[in-house]
């Protein structure tokens, strides 16, 4: 017992010289009227200070019968995304907006990769199968998340503070609530249309 | 004697309302689409209820998110995103998944009386038409209308239209508000008719939409090929303003084009737009959807030219200027739909052996009744005075419509013409008229 308390108290000494503070998760709702589904919103903080390590595992979009999945992908700005071809038929990948690149026509094994060094939105387009498309919505800091299909979101290890929380949609109105995020869980809702 | 056979006649036509049925519906494609029923835009086809006027303003797209209720999913022509490849290649769009052809057919009975004769005519089938609506997206909207009547004779092509929705707000820029402006291109019924004829509530049409001035064939039922602009400021002033041949559905002939606006304010009641309505969440339909208090005020015009032909289309007096200028005003309350309204007009030539101008004034008043959402009755009185060359007309409508499915009607309706000052505007009619879609 006098083990355990000591192990305490030593975590707790270290955590404050450390200077680490204890971050909060921001989580909601997000209704939607004027599209099917409240699914694809990126929920978002603006402007957030600090440097940021990339995922340690390259995010990838998929084409699977002449679908890209997932369909909307945000990711940290710098981040290398793949690109696979599942499908058994030819598929072309480029993108378009603020980031703009041809990754050529290919179908089987390979595995192609992009970097996305700007922050913004990219659609990413087939020219085989002008029906498909997805996006690439790129942040310059990792505190966003995307809602589900039932519209749920959460945004994890923000650092206490106040910020401004947006929506991103390729059809939705953004929006924009000023939060305070504190070292508990802390909830903001939205309703989007178009 | 007069008065008393006045009296019989409206309190038969109220009578025999209320013992025949009628019938009620929308078109069938947009029920397919949105899988819903006809009574969510329609109050008992082919009336519309406040939000299928909404529906129809809107370009035929269901306001505030038409996206969400589509169940019938479009095919894509490409997906959003390639519009920010334009123009390195076509704008995207979508085309319906199924065509969009809808079917209507009517079987009728007339009983039609004069001085001497009386007839009754089995008007089966009365007419069949084929109805086409649907929409591009929410970029365009279009609706057609091919006519056979009852000896399976082609009528031929009546209405066909396409409407680009939203110009410079989502398609060319956002430089002006939503439903701002829109453009229509083609035959279509124009905004500047006192009613919207094919969504009256009685089997016979306005009177004062059909009546005509001296030889002149020009009236406000006519189809007309041209252009129009409309659109819904602050979600409750509707306008319009249209230039037409004037000719009707047929070639024009002569160089002059005719105008036409219509402006009209709604108060109270859900805005022109759709907005203002209560969360429908992900159904359509909502309770009670016939009830709209409210109050809509609008005025109208038409500046034209016609030629007076004869019975062989052989042109025999060139350039009878008129106008046509009125208002209207409609009462919506609980169940009962009120409205009135009243034009005048003066026409410079309309007739072939005395070149003088000719005025003209109708009006009416009228009013619609949902006794049960499958029961509703209409009485409407309705009359035309042409000073110099031409009979008054004055008629009484009484029609009870039943509705035994959404995409059934039965309507019993009375026209009865009161004599007046000697003049035979026409012959007492009942006519019970079974019709369907499909």
């Amino acid at each position: 017992m006098k083990r355990l308390l000591k192990s305490c108290i030593l975590v707790a000494l270290l955590t404050l010289c450390s200077g680490v503070t204890f971050a909060g998760n921001i989580k909601g709702k997000i209704a939607t009227r004027g599209v099917k589904s409240p699914e694809g919103v990126v929920v978002y903080i603006e402007k957030a200070k600090g440097s940021f390590k990339l995922p340690q595992k390259n995010p990838r979009i998929d084409q699977v019968n002449l679908v890209f999945v997932p369909r909307v992908l945000p990711v940290l700005v710098g981040t290398t995304v793949g690109f696979y071809n599942s499908d058994t038929v030819l598929h072309n990948v480029f993108g378009v907006g603020d980031d703009e690149f041809d990754m050529g026509t290919w179908k089987g094994d390979k595995i192609d990769t992009h970097t996305f060094n700007t922050v913004g939105e990219v659609a990413i387009l087939c020219n085989v199968h002008p029906e498909m498309e997805a996006y690439v919505v790129v942040f310059e800091n990792p505190y966003f998340g995307l809602t589900d299909k039932e519209g749920n979101y959460v945004i994890k290890n923000v650092p206490p503070g106040n910020y401004k929380l947006k929506t991103w949609h390729d059809i939705l109105r953004s929006q924009t609530q000023d939060i305070h995020v504190s070292q508990e869980t802390t909830s903001a809702d939205f309703k989007l249309k178009r | 004697m007069r008065k008393r056979k006045l009296v019989w006649g409206i309190v038969l036509g109220i009578f025999l309302s209320f013992i025949f049925v009628i019938e009620a519906h929308a078109i069938p494609t947009f029920a397919r689409k949105y899988r819903t029923s006809c009574t969510t835009c329609h109050i008992g086809f082919n009336k519309v209820n406040a939000f299928g006027e909404a529906f129809r303003l809107n370009g035929y797209n269901v306001p505030e998110g038409d996206a969400a209720y589509v169940k019938e999913e479009p095919i894509s022509l490409g997906a959003p995103a390639w519009a920010k490849v334009w123009p390195e290649a076509v704008w995207p769009g979508v085309i319906p998944q199924t065509v969009p052809i809808s079917f209507m057919a009517h079987q009728r009975v007339n009983f039609q009386q004069d001085d001497e004769t009386s007839t009754l005519d089995f008007n089966m089938p009365h007419e069949f038409e084929l109805l086409l609506g649907g929409t591009f997206g929410d970029f365009a909207s279009f609706f057609g209308e091919y006519v056979l009547d009852e000896n399976g004779d082609v009528e031929g092509l009546q209405r066909l239209f396409v409407q680009f929705n939203d110009v410079f707000y989502s398609n060319f820029g956002n430089f002006l508000p939503e439903n701002a402006l829109n453009l229509k291109m083609g035959r279509f019924h124009i905004a500047a008719e006192p009613f919207h004829n094919p969504t009256r509530r009685t089997l016979s049409s306005i009177l004062m939409n059909d009546s005509t001035v001296g030889e002149s064939a020009w009236n406000f039922r006519d189809l007309q090929s041209g252009i129009e602009v409309n659109g819904i400021m602050a979600s409750r002033l509707r306008y319009a303003f249209g230039i037409v041949n004037g000719n009707g559905a047929t070639l024009d002939d002569n160089h002059r084009k005719d105008m036409y606006y219509r402006i009209a304010y709604k108060l109270d009641g859900l805005a022109l737009d759709g907005t203002g309505g209560e969360e429908s969440g992900d159904e359509l339909k909502q309770r009670n959807n016939w009830v709209d208090d409210s109050v809509t005020l609008g005025t109208f015009g038409y500046l034209g030219t016609s030629n007076i032909s004869d019975a062989d289309d052989n042109i025999l007096w060139k350039n009878n200027q008129f106008f046509r200028v009125g208002g209207d005003l409609r009462i919506s309350y609980a169940n009962m739909d009120a409205y009135s309204a009243l034009v005048y007009g003066e026409d410079s030539k309309p007739l072939i052996d005395l070149a003088r101008d000719v005025k003209s004034l109708a009006w009416l008043i009228g009013a619609d009744y949902v006794i049960f959402p499958w029961l509703t009755t209409s009485l409407r009185y309705e009359t035309t005075e042409v000073w110099g060359g031409q009979s008054d007309t004055e008629r009484f409508i009484s029609s009870l419509a039943l509705f035994p499915r959404a995409n059934i009607r039965c309507i019993a309706e009375l026209i009865y013409y009161p004599e007046s000052d000697g003049n035979d505007d026409g012959n007492n009619l009942l006519m019970v008229d079974l019709a369907y879609l499909f």
